[in-house]
């Protein structure tokens, strides 16, 4: 069986060696074999060139998937068409190395929501990698929404790469509630001008699961925008690790990029690892970032005490809050409702 | 009139600094009391020490609730027996709508499930009196409201968590005149309906011009300088703080 | 509103710049290259006791095993075997500034540092190239039990136990390639022990000049404040221009004990041929504090992240920095933060400034380990990009491994903005002025963390590098 030690998730500028952060290894042993979801409301097949659409988690992880003969299945959205909803739901078996990857072209003005609903069974072993890759054209708007909830021993390997053209916008929401261990690595790059990416992420871990992030949103356009929110919660012993880069290319002015992490610490052996860049080789240009992280402040403490809630009912309200706000982020209502009823189990009280 | 809130000798420091001295106040139930003083005489730190916010401690003396020592107990504890500040900027959480938080606030005062369907019924009740669209219930607690429409969610929190003990610091500051008025509306319905105990915080009297007073304190550099009637209020709104300062 | 820009002229370095000629035949000088003799030289030269002559050897042995950093500037164009290790003047080290040999007492009078002494400093010490050439203590402190002097002396006297005690166990030769080559090669600097409950009011300095073409300095600062004592200690450093490339590898290594506290302030406004590759640390025992105030001005490249230890419970420690950088210059520079006693706080707060095509990276790393319960650490760091030729890039990482923590983070890059100078021109101030007024109040709250003369040499660079002929 072939045993491939691989590097992903490399942060586009390393930095001190000793603390590890700079990318992960990670092995995969023996051949990715494709995987198909099911599928609801599927758009019209089509081709397009999305040879200079880069990986996110690295294009050697990409390249052995291609290598095991895992094909691509690429979308195209017409001309000004506004699609319904496409629902990809991946209930994942107990098995290593599943492989799905797909690509969609947005021509110019054209509208595409997907749902990707990534799942495994509570006990199911194994790994799976979804490799997703999208380009939108003039004015073209991408809503996309992921969730993804595996079972205690499975990994994951999550891909999506952008390329967005003049005034086309992306909104994505990404909830990510583990397993073993998931790889997420998100790239976009806004070439053309006026271009905006939204990104909402957020995460909620526990016992020994761990999140290896990596996200990186390039500004060549001029005026381009991007805000990225990211939001979580860990407990138990669980890992995270969240790189992120805004990088604000020579000649990208009036460019905007803006990146916010909150990470809500509820347990004493959890390690949270954050690392916000921002690159910069422009005047005309704004880039902020926050991060605060820990466990919650004496203000928000004190007034949730007031209102009579006790330190751990705080807690839970904050954690559960921050799920809810990524949630609320989702522009579909019917998705969000099947989030909150079906994922979330949270069915509609009686009134 | 049995006695409410009794503060005995209390004296409150802010990072080693020290605030009220010796201050002493009691109020019996159902009575409107008022702090007023100056800025930074000390008022919000008597606010915040009665609720137990832990950046403030209480050097000397004791804070008696319905007779109970209540002067080292926890915040959450305080508020479960019906003490309640409202404060001038309250806290913004993205992810919990405003209603739903009142009804957590109400399950854990009253110890006891709430229904929906009561609960919406009350609620909507409240946000009438407050003049507050139905939609704010929906809304992420206090994100993106205005000052005037927190201020409202907090007095409606106060309407729906019955509280023995309003404490109210500055809630007229930064309001329009009309603001003003709704949010005494809801402040006389607490008053008449509920039989609530006020201590009300300003150092403005707008606030208090639609409500009857039972007894006006006036607070000048951590000190009780004065105590009267309600009509020291208006001895105040004609003459200003400057009588007391000049007894110094 | 007018667009155009200021045109910021490159800094008058003049000052800087000025050096006497000097023939070789003045200098002893060691052949280029590094090998296990050039060290074993150094030692004889230097009368090294046994152990000091294995660690340079072992040392030595480190730095061939270890690789150059692959993150940070990029420094292939240093060439380690050009590098002239050793410059040692034929002067010895005087405690009386009239023996100081003319031209280098020439060097240090234009710039300024008797005349510091003079007015505000309880003493000096001055490094010309790889040896002290003078160090003066004033005669009250020296009475309170206060030492400071140069590394080799004290290394033979009644604090040499001490010394071996303390050298670079904070920062082992092991930690990187340059503080091998540090170990290995180390040569001059200061020696300063405050004894416990010792208050020295009134700051030590010690100046650096590096004046030899295609030399290095390597320089070793050793500050122990004992239990309850302060002292605040500044550091200048600074060397003309040559064609060659120089290299400062200097290690600074501060213990701050229990109740104790330690300011350590540094100008730096090396030449613009400098590879500045140094490392900074301090360990902090309970309840002590630290306090870095950095200004980078000069250099070529500059490597330098002072990290801050605090093992003891209730230890504090503020980093607060300015880096400037201009043409040809790739300034890296930051700070870390290592919590590991409970009740820590940490506090960075940063501002850099890049124009005519210089480079600024900011870089940090915050760790909060699992037994540093209710550590606070908060970061604050801005970059002010002053036309589109120059570059700021950001990179902080945090590492936090306890629920009870509070770690807070705030990064903003951007330029002047249009509405400040606006402002500021509507009430009559010329364009170039408001500019100049607004990076220097960008740049203030370290400014004002200085002692005043050196708060006035900072504005004086800043107001230079923005106003050029006007100012």
């Amino acid at each position: 069986m072939r045993t491939e030690e691989l590097i992903i998730n490399k942060m586009p500028v390393p930095t001190f060696r000793w603390l590890k952060m700079n990318e992960s290894k990670i092995k995969i042993e023996g051949a990715f074999q494709s995987f198909t979801p099911e599928i609801e409301e599927e758009a019209t097949r089509g081709e397009g060139d999305f040879s200079r659409v880069v990986s996110g988690l690295g294009e050697e992880l990409a390249g052995l998937a291609k290598e095991d003969g895992c094909e691509s299945t690429g979308y195209r959205i017409k001309k000004g068409e506004a699609k319904a909803p496409m629902i990809m739901h991946f209930l994942y078996e107990s098995k290593e190395n599943q492989h799905s990857s797909f690509c969609f072209y947005l021509e110019e003005g054209a509208k595409l929501t997907l749902f990707l609903h990534r799942e495994s069974e509570e006990k199911a072993e194994g790994s799976a990698y979804l490799q997703e890759k999208f380009i939108l054209e003039k004015n073209a708007e991408l809503n996309l929404i992921l969730v993804s909830k595996f079972g205690d021993a499975f990994q994951s390997y999550d891909d999506l790469s952008l390329q967005l053209q003049e005034s086309s916008k992306v909104k994505l929401s990404a909830i990510h509630l583990c397993g073993k261990s998931a790889h997420i690595g998100y790239r976009a790059d806004l070439l053309g001008n006026r271009s905006e990416a939204e990104m909402h992420l957020g995460y909620f871990l526990e016992k020994q699961e761990r999140a290896d992030y990596n996200l990186l949103v390039n500004h060549f356009g001029k005026k381009s925008e991007s805000h990225i929110y990211c939001d979580g919660v860990l407990r138990g012993e669980a890992f995270k690790i969240f790189r992120g880069t805004i990088d604000l290319k020579h000649g990208a002015k009036g460019a905007c990029g803006n990146e916010q992490e909150n990470v809500l610490l509820m347990d004493d052996n959890v390690v949270n690892q954050t690392i916000p860049v921002i690159l910069c080789d422009e005047d005309d240009v704004e880039g902020n970032h926050g991060a605060t992280i820990g466990r919650l402040d004496e203000d928000s403490v004190f007034y949730m005490q007031s209102r009579g809630m006790d330190l751990e009912s705080t807690y839970e309200l904050m954690a559960e809050a921050r799920m809810e706000n990524v949630i609320h982020s989702i522009s579909d209502k019917s998705i969000q409702a099947y989030i909150e009823e079906t994922i979330r189990g949270k069915g509609k009280e009686e009134e | 009139m049995a006695e409410l809130l009794k503060i005995k000798d209390l004296s409150v420091s802010v990072e080693e600094k020290g605030i009220l001295k010796n201050v002493n106040l009691s109020i019996n139930k159902g009575e409107t009391h008022v702090l007023m003083g100056p800025n930074g005489a000390g008022k919000s730190t008597l606010g915040n020490a009665l609720m137990g916010n832990p950046r403030y401690s209480i050097t000397n003396g004791q804070i008696l609730f319905d007779g109970e020592d209540i002067t080292h107990e926890a915040v959450d504890k305080r508020a479960k027996r019906g003490i309640f500040l409202s404060f001038q900027n309250p806290l913004e959480v993205p992810g919990v709508s405003l209603g739903n938080f009142i009804r957590s606030a109400m399950e854990q005062r009253f110890g006891k499930r709430i229904r929906l369907w009561d609960f919406r019924k009350e609620l909507k009740k409240s946000m009438d009196i407050l003049g507050m669209d139905h939609s704010y219930a929906e809304r992420d607690l206090n994100v993106g409201f205005s000052g005037g429409e927190k201020k409202k969610a907090e007095i409606l929190q106060l309407l729906m968590l019955k509280p023995g003990l309003a404490i109210l610091d500055e809630t007229d500051s930064g309001l329009d005149v009309d603001a003003v008025r709704t949010v005494s509306e809801g402040i006389k319905e607490y008053q008449k309906n509920m039989e609530g105990s006020l201590l009300i915080i300003t150092h403005s009297t707008r606030i208090l011009e639609s409500l009857t007073v039972d007894k006006t304190h006036v607070v000048i550099n951590g000190v009780m300088k004065a105590e009267g009637d309600g009509s020291l209020v208006d001895k105040i709104n004609n003459e200003g703080f400057e009588s007391f300062l000049e007894k110094e | 509103m007018a667009k155009e820009r200021t045109e910021v002229q490159d800094i008058d370095r003049s000052l800087y710049d000025f050096r006497y000629e000097e023939k070789d035949s003045d200098f002893y000088k060691i052949k280029e290259g590094l090998t296990a003799e050039i060290v074993e030289e150094i030692s004889d030269k230097k009368n090294d006791p046994q152990w000091m002559r294995d660690f340079r050897l072992k040392a030595l042995e480190v730095y061939h095993k270890t690789d150059i950093p692959n993150w940070g500037p990029d420094i292939s164009d240093l060439n380690m075997d050009n590098i002239v290790t050793y410059v040692k003047p034929k002067t010895k080290m005087s405690a009386d500034w009239e023996e100081v040999p003319e031209d280098i007492k020439n060097t240090f009078e234009k710039l300024g540092i008797p005349e510091a002494e003079r007015k505000s400093l309880a003493g000096v010490g001055a490094q010309y190239d790889s040896e002290l050439v003078y160090h003066n203590l004033q005669e009250e402190v020296a009475a309170k039990g206060v030492v400071y002097s140069d590394i080799e002396s004290a290394l033979h006297g009644p604090y040499g136990e001490m010394i071996e005690k303390h050298f670079m166990k904070l920062v082992p030769p092991t930690d990187h390639k340059f503080a091998a080559l540090h170990g290995a090669v180390w040569s001059g600097g200061s020696f300063v022990y405050v004894p416990k409950g010792v208050n020295v009011e009134i700051p030590l300095q010690s100046y650096f000049r590096l004046n030899a073409p295609g030399a290095g300095q390597f320089e070793h600062t050793l500050i122990i404040v004992d239990e309850g004592a302060e002292l605040h200690f500044i550091e200048g450093c600074s060397a003309p221009k040559y064609n060659v490339a120089n290299l400062h590898a200097g290690c600074v290594e501060l213990f701050v004990g229990k109740n104790a506290k330690l300011r350590y302030s540094t100008i730096e406004n090396w030449s613009k041929n400098m590879y500045n590759l140094n490392t900074k640390r301090a360990r902090v025992e309970e309840n002590g504090i630290m306090e870095w105030v950095s200004g980078s001005f000069g250099s070529h490249i500059s490597y330098l992240y002072p990290m801050t230890i605090l093992k003891g419970d209730n230890a504090r420690a503020e980093f607060t920095g300015v880096t400037f950088a201009g043409a040809g210059q790739n300034l890296d520079t930051g700070a870390k933060m290592v919590h590991i006693g409970k009740d820590t706080s940490s506090y960075i707060n940063t501002r850099s400034i890049s124009k005519s095509g210089g480079i600024s990276t900011y870089r940090s790393a915050v760790v909060i380990q699992n037994q540093a319960k209710n550590a606070k650490s908060a970061v604050s760091c801005q970059s002010l990009m002053l036309d589109d030729q120059s570059r700021s890039d950001t990179v902080p990482a945090i590492d936090v491994r306890t629920n009870q923590a509070d770690v807070g983070h705030e990064a903003k890059i951007g330029r002047i903005s249009d509405e400040a100078v606006f402002y500021l021109m509507s009430r009559g101030i010329p364009e170039e002025e408001a500019k100049s007024l607004i990076v220097s109040g960008f740049a203030d709250s370290v400014s004002k963390e200085l002692p005043l003369e050196y708060a006035v040499e900072m504005n004086n660079l800043i107001r230079l590098e923005m106003v050029g002929a006007i100012g």
